[in-house]
């Protein structure tokens, strides 16, 4: 039955008709929510988060007590850590009230949070060395505050941080030309993992797994 | 009035900017500036770009209507990419300057659309306002960025779909320039 009944994509259709619901009946809630919501659940967003997850798994261990999500956009990111079996507290935050709300409706897991904040702002409230940070998207993110926060991170803090080099979305203000400039923007002290993958034969997205 | 050419990144360099200058003396004595992060090469005085929030390609179209803009008065900012045929400013000197004036694309007028297609008639690439005057566009616009810059490819589409009043130069003067199809 996986073939007609995957709950992410029962969820999805769902959240679509929240959408539309709403669209009706407030000036917040536009159409090209409908766009959004399809692009942060398309097969590259999937692609590109398990691999995030998978590598990340690889240097998680019981220290770490909480996972926090920069830009979280509608929370494919935290579905699918908590799905791989980190059963700690996993926090979204996002810039985009109706970003979360929508996160919201396509949540299963009950460790999963979403918090209406700039993740830059709030990262002194979380910065510990038994917290794990994520950015996903750091081609949204200037690059100077990304810096900034890694400079002030504690120590043992364990960072994963994707970005790519597609220059063509005027969304993305921080893209780099390749994985080593990438790795090379990030004072990280210790790098653990540094990978890069080719998407749709487009762009190449980046990911670097840190300390 | 102040005549403001945007140069950011490097699809255009400070060639295109000098001889843009070049084109619009022809027509004008007012002054012209050039708005850029880059002012290597450009031989008219330049305005730089804030840094803060960073903001790709056209989208700093947008700093024109922060409340810290540089300028005050009357602006009109053309593109680099339109080739100045006759004299725009027969046109430009009848604008209302209570509002942000753009062409309005004939061309585009009798096209279907949908709503959520977020297309639009408006075109920037001569664009006249007062500086300081509409600081609510910007206010909109910084209100979710991201957003913006996702939803919209460009500020036309923004200028159109938001809730902004704008007005349109008379008709005749995208007889005075080459103006790109597809802007």
């Amino acid at each position: 039955m996986e073939y007609l009944t995957p709950l992410i994509y029962r969820k999805i259709l769902n959240t679509i008709s929240y959408i539309y619901y709403h669209s009706a009946r407030d000036p917040d809630w536009d159409l090209f929510r409908f766009k959004d919501v399809l692009d942060s659940f398309n097969e590259a967003q999937f692609t590109n988060k398990t691999w995030a997850v998978e590598e990340l798994n690889k240097f998680i261990t019981d220290e770490y007590e909480e996972c926090y999500i920069i830009g979280g956009w509608h929370g494919l990111f935290s579905h699918i850590l908590a799905e791989s079996g980190f059963n700690k507290r996993i926090i979204n935050i996002e810039l985009d009230p109706v970003c979360n709300i929508i996160a919201k409706q396509l949540k299963i897991h009950e460790n999963i949070r979403f918090k209406d904040d700039d993740g830059i702002d709030l990262f002194p409230k979380f910065n510990h060395g038994n917290k794990i940070v994520v950015c996903t998207a750091c081609e949204h993110i200037d690059n100077e505050e990304l810096e900034f926060i890694i400079r002030q991170k504690e120590p043992g803090m364990l960072m994963c941080l994707q970005s790519n080099n597609y220059y063509e979305v005027t969304s993305h203000i921080n893209c780099k030309d390749t994985l080593e400039d990438f790795v090379e923007s990030l004072p990280l002290k210790q790098i653990l993992y540094a990978g890069e993958r080719r998407n749709k034969n487009k762009y190449d997205r980046f990911m670097v797994i840190g300390k | 009035m102040n005549i403001i050419l945007l140069k950011h990144g490097t699809k255009y360099s400070a060639a295109d900017v000098n001889s843009q200058a070049l084109s619009l003396q022809k027509y004008t004595n007012e002054k012209i500036y050039c708005f850029t992060e880059d002012p290597t090469e450009v031989i008219i005085d330049c305005i730089e770009i804030p840094r803060k929030p960073k903001l790709a390609k056209w989208w700093n179209k947008m700093n024109l209507f922060r409340d810290d803009f540089p300028l005050s008065g009357e602006c009109v900012l053309f593109d680099l990419d339109i080739e100045i045929q006759e004299n725009p400013f027969v046109y430009i000197e009848k604008t209302d300057w209570n509002y942000p004036t753009f062409i309005r694309r004939k061309s585009k007028i009798k096209k279907y659309f949908k709503e959520h297609s977020y297309d639009t008639e408006l075109n920037s690439s001569i664009l006249a306002w007062t500086s300081h005057h509409d600081t609510y566009i910007w206010d909109i616009f910084a209100k979710n960025i991201d957003y913006h810059t996702r939803k919209y490819k460009g500020i036309d589409r923004f200028f159109w779909h938001e809730k902004i009043e704008w007005r349109q130069f008379d008709y005749g003067i995208s007889h005075t320039i080459d103006l790109p199809e597809d802007t």
